[in-house]
């Protein structure tokens, strides 16, 4: 099968530094892939090359077997590959349903219409409603976005990713912050993502990597270390030594 | 389920009153007409900068040289022998906003102090330039012969300032009403959203910077046609409406009246013109020291200006009731 997101020898150096060094990824459609590393491992710089943030050193982006490599994160995500933040990026000041309907109606391209009430668009408004219904949200569709609970807001951080229908979502670290008793719900949303949507989940919490990952890429020193099933990979001695040994031990 | 609403009901009755107050100050104040078109001309310069700074986000120190460019636009325009005042009009926004259009690309980037800059420097350029360029402005002496015909080709505009006060006021209500469209609008919304968050909104999909544009290059021309209408109602064009003051007085009525509510732009002009014309009455020529004081009271301790003043008022009125009738429920 063609990969839906591939990379081929894609670097990025800081002076001399490679933060990213010839990494070659071949993601599945439809996958749960998890992408792991020690801190400083250069996942961040790979979620960044990867949505357009930070320009490649070298290499190589395809989406779908198209070379995305020099488009600008915008033209990304309309060309399918969302994500959501480590840290809330979201309104404060506005509502989710509000914030939702932006996210479709970017998607529609319709955020250029400036003649008719937003609310004129009814079935913006009704998707937007049953999205947030799908994730319990529609209870607080109304108040203002800063005065929900961090585990919502979480929930509402995946709820814009996916309002952009992507092909490939990006997961930066999405339980982060959220106190581990709490967490059951946007485990439970992760678990229930549709299953035409490619999943690259960035995570070092390794319950939640190993109870969603259909495949993981261990990342050390900006370098593929290895990548296989979830129980080869608990199972590698390299991957004991350099990271999950350290746990371990702990 | 009630209709999910994602904006604001609209609450028209009172905002046609409001827009009913100025019809009524016609017959109320006569000798002063001439005195409220010019309150009038400057509330819609405040809400074309509303647009720009109050739902976009984008600081300027220099939103006068639109506001100048279209004044001295429809007065040439005039003083050449054009002198049909609705085409003038037009002019003076075409010409304000084909120069937001290609200044916007410089503001575009760069943080806000960058921002500041670029528009104070630009603003600098146009006056300069208009000083410079006496045989088209007249220069410091200001552009004379500015013949603008009769409105609609029957009313003339008279020394009354009936005529002007009308035409003034259909400007302000017509550029209100496009503007109130505009930020209702998924537009509107999408403004908002870059204001608050840029970084989300890119990784939504949007085209942040053209949205920037446009509302930059719109906000430009509604400052042009505040200009035009000033140059047209007055008859005369001065070197003062690309001044730095004027930039930084337009600023000053909107932070008065509350940015980001399209009505905080009137209310500040109100409330400046007033302010002015009471306080230069004892104080000729230190009233700006008063006015310095409100300003710098109303920046600290009531954000949000004068509409924000009166939100929080209403808020703690509500959360006072609301508390009174806790412990009945409870009983």
């Amino acid at each position: 099968m063609t990969p839906i997101l591939e990379t081929r020898g894609l670097s990025k150096s800081f002076g001399g530094f490679f933060a990213a060094a010839d990494v070659n990824l071949a993601i599945e459609p439809g996958i749960r892939q998890a992408l792991i590393g020690p801190n400083g491992a250069g996942k961040t710089t790979l979620v960044n090359l990867l949505t357009g943030t930070l320009p490649a050193s070298a290499g190589t982006v395809f989406l779908h077997g198209q070379d995305i490599t020099r488009l600008p994160p915008q033209a990304r995500v309309r060309l399918g590959l969302s994500r959501t933040f480590q840290i809330n990026q979201l309104f404060p000041d506005l509502t989710p349903l509000q914030a939702v309907v932006l996210a479709i109606n970017e998607r529609e391209g319709r955020s250029h219409r400036f003649w008719r009430a937003v609310d004129a668009g009814r079935e913006v408004v009704h998707e937007a409603m049953n999205r947030l219904h799908e994730f319990g949200l529609d209870t607080v569709a109304r108040e203002r976005t800063a005065d929900l609970p961090y585990g919502r807001q979480r929930l509402l951080e995946l709820v814009l990713a996916l309002a952009a229908r992507p092909r490939v979502l990006l997961l930066d670290e999405p339980a982060a912050g959220i106190p581990s008793g709490e967490s059951g719900e946007i485990l439970d949303a992760i678990g229930r993502l549709p299953r035409d949507v490619t999943i690259l989940l960035i995570e070092h919490d390794m319950d939640l990597v190993f109870r969603f990952a259909e495949r993981i890429t261990v990342l050390v020193n900006g370098r593929v270390l290895v990548e296989g099933a979830p129980d080869a990979i608990a199972r590698d001695p390299e991957v004991r030594a350099v990271y999950l040994g350290e746990e371990a031990h702990v | 389920m009630t209709q999910p609403m994602v904006s604001p009901k609209p609450w028209w009755p009172m905002e046609v009153g409001f827009f009913l107050i100025p019809v009524a100050a016609f017959f109320l104040f006569p000798l002063h007409l001439p005195l409220i078109t010019e309150m009038m001309i400057l509330a819609l310069f405040a809400v074309s900068l509303d647009l720009v700074l109050g739902y976009a986000g984008i600081v300027s120190l220099g939103h006068a040289a639109f506001f100048g460019l279209g004044a001295y636009a429809a007065g040439i325009l005039a003083q050449q022998g054009w002198g049909e005042p609705l085409s003038g009009l037009v002019f003076a926004g075409a010409v304000a906003g084909v120069v937001g259009l290609l200044t916007g690309v410089l503001v575009l980037r760069g943080s806000d102090l960058t921002r500041l800059m670029v528009t104070l420097g630009i603003g600098m350029m146009l006056f300069e330039a208009a000083n410079k360029m006496n045989w088209l402005t007249g220069g410091a002496d200001g552009l004379q012969g500015v013949m603008v015909e009769p409105l609609l080709g029957a009313f003339q505009f008279d020394i009354f300032g009936h005529t002007a006060f009308w035409y003034a006021y259909a400007g302000l209500v017509v550029l209100f009403y496009v503007a109130r469209r505009l930020v209702h609008s998924p537009f509107g919304l999408c403004l908002r959203g870059i204001k608050t968050n840029r970084l989300r909104m890119s990784a939504l999909g949007s085209r942040v910077n053209l949205h920037l544009l446009a509302v930059y290059t719109v906000g430009a021309m509604m400052a042009g046609i505040a200009g035009g209408l000033l140059a047209q109602t007055t008859q005369f064009v001065s070197l003062d409406v690309l001044s730095f003051e004027r930039s930084a007085e337009v600023l000053l009525v909107l932070v008065l009246g509350g940015p980001g509510r399209l009505y905080g732009g009137i209310i500040g002009a109100v409330a400046f013109t007033v302010m002015h014309e009471v306080l230069s009455g004892f104080t000729t020529h230190y009233w700006q020291f008063w006015l310095g004081l409100v300003l710098v009271l109303l920046v600290l301790f009531a954000r949000g200006g004068l509409l924000g003043l009166v939100d929080a008022l209403r808020k703690r009125a509500a959360r006072g009731t609301a508390s009174a009738a806790a412990p009945e429920r409870a009983a």
